[in-house]
């Protein structure tokens, strides 16, 4: 069998040393411990966490005189495990986490300081992977008087966690953002303009191998206008880059743009797509750091029309619209602008 | 079909013939519920089901339970095997059911969630999606209110649809991942088709998906655009919490509960792909409050909406009264909290996570009680 997790004997903390029977070690993949080993053919091996009613499930497989348990999901860091043959204790273990990695908040977007009043979407940046389905109990909105906002942002199942479980999108509470819904009549926009705001994430918030963030990070922004304008290319200016080298490709959006944004551009000529990375350099700028050097010639930047501003209006109509205006919906897929580089 | 048996028929006495005629048709109806059920699971394989996070179940048709896994960005269809009919089941009554399914896992309630929960129509057992904080799932079945097991996916019996084909390809960041995350909020089957909707980590808007069961790799209806009015004067979007389908007038409806609260509803054959669908609020149903789970019960003929709330309890309203609600709402709902559309009423049960029918006459419901500990448990059709 090729195993390429690797095996680590189990130093960690033995609670119960008189009742070690048998030796055992536990096989580790990804900071994890996936399965208990223990030498001996053990097929009725039992386990339940210290303290719990009930033995858990797993897969018992015997194999060249060792016994392997193999639970449903890996076997949670920092707390006991007993094992048992026939209602005998023949060990116990604590897993530990061998990886002391503190995760911390690499940024949190948009940077701006100055949000508008119908402002949508937080994207918090962490270093580490981290837990899922327990965000929003370490999330708060505080106002300029240090309460706590109530029914600031809706808590979501699932949380919008990217692939990596490393960059997590919230939302501010949207029926007290739409106007007319009966949150927005009754409770008002949760963000009053010109007024003061502090974004807390707790620090007891954890890492995937249960390791707390430590620190609380805030972030203080005041609340502009309303932003009832949706976003247009026309307001867009770009800084062409030279021939013959890998210079940066500089936008300049004339307004802060949803983070979203980095992942709904894209720049081609008549020889197709140019590779490269989009990196926003704050809310109002990005920049295109091509994988080549530039040649010259005519290109093309093009922009999804789903992307949004930071109150969630898209190129192609408003977050919310009002009929009685009759503000026109655009109905192309894609806007694009044109650039020469000499 | 095997037709000498009509000829040997005409010959037979009168009680002969209708025991023949009886063993015939038998035979008949196995032969076609054995060819559907070779229809439905033909393209079946068997094999590692690897479910990276288990969102959304639901049931279809013998014993086929759907499961939408936004981090693969799949729709599998597992065949549980679990088909043999139990008319007369239990009520579940389970409490601390939380500490019990943890300790099935090897872990405290504190590390995991439950994600969904399904009944199996014709075996009865609860389903549940359990989520780790690590980030794994697991499925954990619950027979007769008693047995709990894990539901070992390592030899399923499977299909699966990619959701990946429906969303438009993005650039990827430096090390080639998509930013995009599309996380399935609710699904549900309802007459040959699988029908999702989900929210997206980029953009704000309600995306709806159906797709044919058996998979066909079609999703026609993946540009859906779903509009609802408030109070007659703002058009808006927005991403759908919860779902189902419901029979009204003979006409199919999908009855949807937004983020932001309204319940709308749009006739099933309005969606078709590229379509601007604005669907019909019937009803705001209060302040502090995201829709959670939501069924369709019957009794004496009618039909209920039960709904789950993350701050308000089970609302119960009749389709009826959707049915016969004309237009949007246009009238404005001053006090705070206050609901306008249809009528609902509140039944006494507060907290509760999920819900689903268990049989003609009862439905099981996750419910965290006051003193925090979280039950699944049974109610009768005496509340509708």
């Amino acid at each position: 069998m090729v195993i390429k997790a690797f095996l680590v004997c189990f130093l960690g903390a033995i609670l119960h040393v008189s009742a070690q029977e048998v030796s055992f070690s536990l096989i580790r993949e990804n900071q994890s411990a996936k399965a208990l080993q223990v030498t001996g053919d053990l097929p009725n091996l039992k386990l339940k966490v210290a303290g719990a009613t009930n033995f858990m499930a797993g897969k018992c497989t015997v194999f060249n005189g060792q016994t392997t348990f193999k639970p449903y999901i890996p076997f949670t860091n920092g707390l006991t495990y007993h094992a048992y043959v026939q209602d005998r204790l023949v060990c116990s273990f604590t897993p530990t986490n061998d990886d002391k990695s503190m995760p911390t908040i690499k940024a949190v977007f948009p940077k701006a300081s100055v949000l508008p009043e119908n402002f949508l979407k937080f994207y918090i940046r962490f270093t580490e992977p981290m837990e899922v389905g327990k965000f929003y109990d370490y999330l708060h909105l505080y106002n300029q008087e240090g309460e706590e906002v109530d029914r600031a942002f809706i808590r979501l199942s699932p949380e919008l966690w990217n692939e990596t479980r490393t960059l997590l999108t919230v939302w501010i509470e949207p029926g007290r953002i739409k106007r007319d819904l009966g949150p927005n009549r009754q409770l008002g926009q949760v963000l009053e303009k010109n007024k003061t705001y502090r974004l807390v994430i707790d620090g007891r918030f954890r890492s995937k191998q249960g390791i707390p963030l430590g620190e609380n990070y805030k972030k203080i922004f005041e609340v502009g206008e309303r932003d009832e304008q949706k976003p247009t290319v026309g307001n867009w200016k770009i800084e062409s880059p030279t021939r013959n080298k890998q210079e940066r490709l500089k936008i300049y959006f004339g307004e802060a743009m949803d983070y979203a944004v980095t992942q709904m551009l894209k720049i081609s000529n008549e020889r197709g797509l140019i590779e490269g990375v989009w990196v926003m350099e704050n809310d109002v700028t990005i920049q295109f750091i091509p994988e080549n050097a530039w040649k010259n010639g005519s290109y093309r930047l093009t922009v999804n029309g789903y992307a949004e501003d930071l109150a969630g209006n898209n190129f192609h109509r408003l977050f919310d619209v009002d009929l009685l205006k009759s503000e026109a919906e655009d109905v192309e897929a894609n806007w694009s602008v044109a650039f020469e580089v000499k | 079909m095997n037709f000498s048996v009509d000829l040997k028929l005409k010959e037979a006495n009168n009680l002969t013939m209708k025991k023949n005629l009886f063993v015939s048709l038998f035979a008949i109806i196995l032969m076609f519920s054995a060819q559907a059920e070779d229809d439905l699971k033909a393209k079946f394989k068997v094999g590692n089901l690897e479910i990276k996070a288990m969102n959304a179940l639901d049931f279809g048709p013998e014993g086929i339970l759907f499961i939408g896994d936004s981090e693969n960005g799949k729709v599998f269809a597992l065949d549980t095997k679990d088909s043999k009919a139990n008319a007369e089941a239990a009520d579940f009554n389970i409490s601390s059911i939380d500490q019990k399914v943890a300790e099935l896992l090897g872990t405290t309630p504190e590390n995991m969630t439950i994600s969904d929960l399904a009944v199996n129509p014709i075996s009865k057992s609860v389903y549940l999606a359990v989520t780790h904080t690590n980030g794994s799932s697991v499925l954990v079945k619950i027979e007769d209110n008693e047995q709990m097991s894990v539901v070992d996916l390592s030899q399923a019996s499977f299909d699966e649809q990619s959701l990946e084909d429906a969303v438009a390809v993005d650039a990827k960041d430096r090390r080639g991942r998509s930013l995009r995350k599309w996380a399935i909020s609710d699904l549900n089957y309802s007459n040959g088709k699988v029908m999702l909707t989900g929210l997206s980590n980029k953009e704000f808007g309600s995306t709806f998906r159906a797709m044919p069961f058996p998979f066909d790799g079609d999703q026609k209806m993946s540009s859906l655009e779903i509009y609802h009015a408030a109070h007659g004067q703002y058009e808006t979007d927005s991403p759908i919490k919860a779902f189902t389908t419901a029979t009204m007038a003979g006409k199919d409806y999908v009855v949807a509960s937004y983020t932001c609260t309204p319940l709308v509803i749009f006739p099933a054959s309005d969606l078709r792909a590229g379509e601007h669908v604005k669907g019909r609020t019937v009803a705001e149903l209060g302040n502090w409050n995201t829709p959670l789970d939501m069924i369709v019960m019957q009794k004496d003929g009618a039909s209920y909406l039960l709904m789950a709330n993350s701050a308000r309890s089970v609302m119960k309203i009749k389709l009826e009264n959707i049915e016969n609600f004309s237009g949007s709402l246009t009238e404005r709902v001053e006090e705070r909290s206050g609901t306008a559309g249809v009528d609902f009423i509140a039944l006494p049960f507060v907290n509760v996570l999920q819900l689903d029918q268990l049989d003609d006459k009862r439905f099981v419901m996750l419910q965290r009680k006051a003193d925090g500990n979280l039950q699944l448990w049974t109610a009768n059709n005496r509340w509708l």
